[in-house]
């Protein structure tokens, strides 16, 4: 009393055989006489004749014609021995239009030309398998030379900050020592000004010099570029551009040594705060380098510092992972920021399977937001950017493939694929390619 | 919208000469009847300085009365007459003589007035308030001698508020501001006008006797039932509300609703309804045009009227007084007119996915594909400005676009089809084929100076094909073979947009109306209106000459249109705004355009600016799905929104609402069969139906699919019920859930989102396929279901149109149209005209509002069939019913 229900998936078909838990199928009269049918969603029984009879009875979830397409809310199986089984809505049943490769959604249509091509599919799919699998395994050795590389030199990077911290600190030690040289030489100086000053009482105060301003702008710029600089500085660097007041030339060749002596001091200190600044500047570039997410075993890493390009007609696009991408004009437009990394906006599709990269904010559109990048992150053999597209206004994709994302699970189940053949009888209904709800099949 | 960019009627010299200006004195003398239906006299007065014109009352079959005044000079357009279908004329009579149903009265002792009657009752007149005029051809020299004092009551007749400052209609141009004047050469936003014909106006009053509303004179936002642009008050004064309704089509950038600014097509047939019926005119003139609307006001026998005033920059008088008596009457006597809306091939009433830009062919099989995984069908990908090399239409981008056969074929093989767009703005570059070819051959619009028209448009620097021409019309016809368009295949269609014409750097964003037609022969001024209608008309038969059998429908798309566009293609309301007010204005607007002819029509989903979110997307497909042309599209600068972008439960509902349009195909497909019958659209104002239920005269928030469905789309944000009017004495079928309302009924309803609210009438019958399929083409071979609402009488009737879906072959004969009847519990279905020979069945039929279940259901060979009753809805099962022959069956209580 096997029944076979056309369209119904193996999981399906043995759901109803052995009248389990799964609705679809009226318990009460199927072992007795297997006359009734019962619409998935209990909202209607019909008889068992009704079932695939090319007429829609459970309208709510077309659960009585999984084999035609006479509900429009339906789904269709194809078993497609000898390669992989499908689950189609079921408006693709009889359409002309071959979707499976037995030709199975078309075999009630008697002007279907459709061959069954699952072998020849299968060979295909095993040959791209094959390939894919190829480059994985390139992709996978190489990526293991990413990891090492990774691994050493993050580690000497971490090594590094101690001892660049411990030199820093040796500096600034040293940095206040000389400051308190500097500092007791500019007293002698003043004390030394101050004792010839009331005989040059009928000399009036110089005014305030104005023209100080350039010289301020200068060193500010200094600064900037140097980074944050400390209050202590900043006050210093009020007084130190100040030019030597125009003075007596008698006072002047008695002041002079303190002068020169105070000027000296002032250069060393200056010095070490350029040395200073330049270690906490290394440092604070090695921190940032180590903090950042370079994927699983740090894979990724390997990419910092290159830069790769895809090309348009009209543009060179450029990625240079963990920095920014750009677009650079073929004809002379010059070079346009679409976005810069921030580990901060990276979505999960990052942070947990490395399969996307942002780049965000960059250079704002005329009318529109501020340029961005999606960076599709692939496997590949080689370090490759491709397809830039422009999906909405202002907003980029681009495709990357490269070693760093290569994995050992998918070379693992590609190799399944591979040596598995076709496996269709043996999926259990939980792994049964179907919509979400769709317990029958 | 930039206001300054458009003028207003005090900016327009010829509107300023007439809006509200009377002139008394223009008579008829000599009237005899030259035949049957025909009466002629000389038309004159002091105003026409000793010219006499002609002056032509015909009548034409079914209650159409066509009055002219024509003054026949080479300088005067006589046109635009090739947008009439053939005429057939029919007596008509005086109404004193007679006792035809059309009649009319001419007073013209002083000056002419023309009074129409049906049936005795008074329903149109002409020229009751003075307002007409008709600037007759002049010298500059002639014009300059017009003194205020020659004409007649000149200062009397004068309005209140009329200004000597501005140019008054017979004011002598001042010495000291000629330009103000207007009338030989006019001022705008930086451009001239040189006016080299001077004044040649045309004005006219109707007045609509028995019309509480008047509608239709599409293209405005702005409501179904015309808002008033005059005050009347109680002593007859006149106090302008707003501008005029303008007639000019334009290229409007973001356009603002509730106003009557001219949009980008204009069609000058207005209908007026009340107590009795319905009336209608068509002004037909192709010049701009303004129109006044005043309020509702009484006339001396308690009727309800509405005055309007038309005026016309130049032409001839050629109006159509259309009698009724009813609203279905005048749009099949408009229809006789201006024709019906061609039989659309079936796939393009199916969904259509545009946006500005599908970028290369990748983008477009993507997004095809996209359809397919989503379960959504779609029929037609659509291709913006992008798709060309350089903005050069009958071109692809060698880049983006390098194999467009293979494109369509491999779309073509999932039954669809692909539009690009072709506008009328031709690149000047040299080497371009389409131009060196039009500019070597004289095809171009000329400019006042007879060179070349050279503007700005997409391209750059652009000239405009002259289609009025009969060679450059044939020479852009063959530009759509497949030789002359590389790269185009059978299943590519067309889309004409900036056809107003859209002129970048031109005045009001449109070309100059000194601009010159035919090799100097016409001024742009005279045919603005027409223009772009000219252009869809040559591309629908370029479409059709590709084919060498000549039997394969065309589609195109236009922005632009004029009276009669129905004829050639369809039309969308332009570039709207992805906002609730924009969605929610598109019901009264593609309502205005179904009371003039123009039936296949439809507003961009989501709106065409901006971004939409996802409720209002997923309400624009719910509302959409039952409105004429369904198309998907948005701007460059939009982000992309096909209909999976938006996640659940967003996309499943946009999902049954396309599903939805699809199953109702067979419904819409009749609907445009018995357009051409009719001239009925097949969206449709309530009034039209229902026209005695005066509390929905004016309502804009449901419309008809038919008779037989009721659409109330939810246009508010977080909107969580409607209120819902059910007009008419029968229920009304919620189609969704089958609940039933009684008609006479006021209901406020609930509107989750995935609820759209659509509502069969009791007594109709909606023919259906209820299967899903990737495209419409897939449906062809589907079998139909019958759903049926009876009435209260246990009654129902409908019919169901079936044919190829895609040749010409229906107009041989080769169709089948058939009634489907239910009476006494018989149901027959019968072949009302029509051979077709099909296997196609009814595999359902579904009864609405039977109290009980019958005993039995049986066939003429008393076969019985299976039916199942269950909470009201008798379901017959696989009856298998030929839908193409005719068969009875009985339903037994």
């Amino acid at each position: 009393n096997k029944v076979k229900i056309r369209g119904l998936s193996p999981a399906g078909q043995r759901s109803y055989h052995n009248g389990s838990v799964l609705i679809g199928v009226d318990l009460s009269t199927l072992n007795t006489d297997g006359t009734t049918f019962r619409c998935r969603d209990g909202s209607k029984t019909i008889p068992f004749s009704q079932v695939n009879d090319d007429f829609c009875d459970c309208e709510s979830d077309g659960s009585d014609e999984p084999g035609t397409n006479a509900c429009p809310n339906g789904k269709f199986y194809c078993r497609n021995i000898g390669s992989v089984g499908k689950t189609v809505f079921s408006s693709r049943v009889g359409d002309g239009i071959c979707d499976c490769c037995d030709g199975s959604d078309e075999k009630l249509n008697p002007n279907s030309k459709c061959k069954n091509t699952c072998q020849a599919d299968a060979r295909e799919a095993n040959k791209g398998r094959q390939q894919e699998l190829d480059i994985t395994l390139k992709g996978l050795s190489i990526k293991k030379e990413y990891i090492a590389k990774a691994e050493r030199e993050l580690r000497e990077k971490r090594a590094s900050i101690s001892q660049i911290e411990e030199e820093v600190s040796k500096l600034r030690h040293k940095r206040e020592e000389e400051t308190a040289t500097r500092d007791r030489l500019q007293k002698e100086e003043e004390e030394a000004r101050a004792a010839l000053q009331p005989a040059e009482t009928v000399t009036p105060p110089p005014p305030t010099p104005v023209e100080e301003q350039p010289a301020s702008d200068e060193q500010l710029e200094e600064f900037a570029e140097e980074g944050e600089y400390e209050e202590e500085e900043s006050a210093e660097a009020e007084y130190k551009p100040s030019p030597s007041p125009p003075t007596h030339h008698a006072e002047d060749e008695r002041l002079q040594p303190y002068v020169e002596a105070t000027r000296k001091q002032r250069e060393v200190v200056g010095d070490l705060d350029r040395q200073i600044s330049e270690k906490e500047r290394s440092l604070e570039d090695i921190k940032k380098a180590i903090s950042q997410t370079y994927g699983h075993q740090n894979a990724f890493y390997g990419l910092l510092g290159n830069c790769y390009h895809a090309d348009t007609p009209e543009y060179t696009y450029e990625l240079c992972p963990f920095d920014k991408v750009n677009q650079n004009s073929k004809r002379g437009g010059g070079s346009t920021n679409l976005g810069t990394w921030s580990d901060s906006d990276q979505t999960d599709e990052w942070k947990s399977h490395q399969r996307q990269m942002r780049y965000t904010n960059g250079l704002r559109c005329w009318g529109g937001p501020d340029r961005s990048a999606i960076v599709n992150v692939l496997c590949g053999s080689d370090n490759v950017l491709s397809n830039p597209q422009e999906p909405n206004k202002c907003e980029y994709h681009l495709n990357f493939h490269t070693p760093a994302a290569c994995s050992e699970e998918h070379a693992q189940f590609l190799r399944m694929e591979l040596s598995g053949g076709s496996h269709e009888e043996e999926e259990d209904p939980e792994a049964v390619p179907v919509a979400k709800g769709w317990g029958l099949f | 919208v930039d206001r300054g960019k458009y003028k207003t009627c005090s900016q327009s010299s010829f509107c300023t000469r007439n809006r509200g200006v009377t002139h008394d004195g223009y008579h008829i003398a000599n009237l005899h009847r030259k035949s049957d239906s025909q009466f002629t006299a000389d038309f004159v007065s002091p105003y026409l300085q000793g010219r006499s014109l002609t002056f032509e009352l015909t009548g034409l079959l079914d209650n159409t009365v066509r009055v002219r005044v024509v003054e026949s000079l080479p300088k005067r357009y006589q046109g635009p007459l090739e947008v009439l279908e053939p005429l057939q004329e029919a007596k008509l009579s005086e109404k004193q003589k007679s006792s035809e149903s059309t009649e009319f009265t001419l007073n013209s002792h002083v000056t002419v007035r023309i009074d129409f009657y049906y049936d005795g009752r008074h329903t149109l007149s002409a020229n009751a308030n003075d307002f007409l005029n008709f600037e007759h051809l002049r010298s500059k020299e002639e014009d300059d001698k017009i003194v205020p004092s020659q004409i007649p009551n000149d200062e009397a007749t004068q309005p209140e508020d009329y200004n000597e400052a501005e140019s008054g209609p017979w004011q002598r141009p001042t010495k000291e501001n000629p330009k103000k004047s207007g009338r030989w050469e006019e001022h705008f936003g930086g451009h001239q006008d040189t006016k080299p014909n001077g004044p040649t106006s045309i004005s006219m009053d109707i007045t609509f006797i028995g019309s509480r509303y008047v509608y239709g004179i599409p293209e405005h936002a702005s409501s179904l039932a015309l808002t008033p642009t005059i005050r009347v008050g109680d002593a007859n004064e006149r106090e302008q509300v707003t501008d005029p309704y303008r007639h000019y089509n334009l290229d409007v950038f973001e356009y603002e609703l509730n106003n009557p600014m001219a949009l980008y097509g204009a069609v000058p047939f207005m209908i007026g309804h009340g107590a009795h019926g319905s009336s209608a005119v068509f002004w037909l003139n192709s010049a701009e045009t303004w129109i006044d609307v005043e309020t509702t006001t009484k006339d001396a026998s308690g009727r309800e009227k509405v005055g309007t005033q038309w005026i016309s920059e130049s032409g001839n008088m050629d109006i159509f007084f259309i009698i009724g008596p009813s609203g279905h009457d005048v749009l099949r006597q408009y229809a006789a007119l201006t024709g019906t809306t061609a039989l659309p091939p079936q796939f393009t009433l199916g969904y259509h996915q545009c946006k500005w830009n599908y970028k290369d062919e990748t983008d477009v099989a993507n997004v095809d594909s996209g359809f397919d995984s989503h379960d959504i069908p779609y029929d037609v990908i659509w291709l913006d400005i992008e798709h060309t090399d350089s903005k050069k239409y009958f071109t692809w981008d060698q880049n983006y676009f390098p194999t467009p056969k293979n494109m369509q074929e491999k779309i073509g093989d999932k039954g669809r089809r692909m539009v690009t767009i072709v506008d009328p703005h031709i690149k000047r570059e040299g080497g371009y084929h389409v131009h060196s070819q039009a500019e070597s051959n004289n095809y171009y619009v000329k400019n006042k100076d007879k060179n070349d028209y050279d503007g700005h448009c997409w391209p750059g620097s652009s000239s405009w094909v002259d289609y009025l021409k009969e060679n450059a019309r044939d020479w852009w016809e063959q530009l759509f073979s497949y030789y002359n368009y590389q790269g185009s295949t059978p299943r590519l269609y067309t889309w004409n947009d900036m056809n107003e014409p859209s002129v970048f750097n031109g005045p009001e964003t449109t070309m100059n109306k000194d601009a010159l037609h035919l090799d100097g022969v016409v001024e742009h001024r005279d045919v603005h209106n027409l223009y772009g209608m000219t252009m869809v008309n040559a591309t629908a038969r370029g479409l059709i000459r590709r084919h060498a059998d000549q039997n394969e429908r065309p589609f195109v798309l236009s922005r632009a249109f004029f009276a009669g566009i129905q004829k050639h293609g369809a039309i969308w309301t332009g570039d709207n705004t992805a906002g609730w007010d924009h969605l929610a204005v598109a019901q009264p607007m593609l309502l205005s355009l179904g009371l003039a002819g123009v039936a296949f029509s439809g507003a961009d989903v989501g709106g065409f600016f901006g971004n939409p979110d996802a409720e209002l997307v997923t309400r624009w497909y719910q509302a959409a799905a039952f409105q004429p042309f369904f198309r998907g599209h948005a701007h460059l600068d939009s982000k992309r929104r096909e209909p999976w972008l938006f996640g659940e439960p967003y996309t499943s509902v946009i999902r049954d609402a396309i599903k939805s349009r699809y199953q109702h195909l067979p419904l819409w497909y009749t609907l445009f069969y018995k357009n051409t019958l009719t001239g009925l659209p097949p969206m449709r104002p309530l009034f039209l139906e229902f026209p005695s239920e005066e509390k929905i005269w004016n309502n804009q928030d449901q419309f008809l699919v038919g008779r037989e469905l009721m659409v109330v789309p939810v246009t508010r944000s977080q909107q969580t019920t409607s209120r819902v009017v059910f007009p008419g004495a029968q229920k009304w079928y919620d189609i969704t859930d089958g609940s039933s309302h009684a008609g006479g009924t006021e209901e406020e309803v609930n509107v989750p989102l995935e609820k759209y609210l659509v509502y069969q009438q009791g007594g109709t019958v909606v023919p259906k396929r209820e299967r899903a399929r990737r495209t419409s083409q897939h449906m062809d071979t589907d079998p139909f279901t019958l759903q049926i609402a009876v009435s209260r009488e246990g009654t129902a009737e409908g019919e169901l149109y079936v044919d190829d879906g895609h040749t010409f072959d229906f107009k041989k004969g080769v169709y089948s149209y058939n009634q489907i009847k239910l009476e006494n519990g018989n149901l027959t279905y019968k072949t009302l005209g029509g051979v077709y020979e099909s296997q196609l069945l009814i595999e359902k039929i579904v009864v609405y509002g039977l109290s009980s279940a019958p005993s039995s259901v049986t066939t003429v060979s008393n076969e019985k069939l299976d039916f199942s009753y269950r909470n009201g809805k008798l379901v017959i099962r696989k009856p298998n019913l030929p839908a193409t022959r005719e068969w009875s069956l009985q339903i037994k209580a």
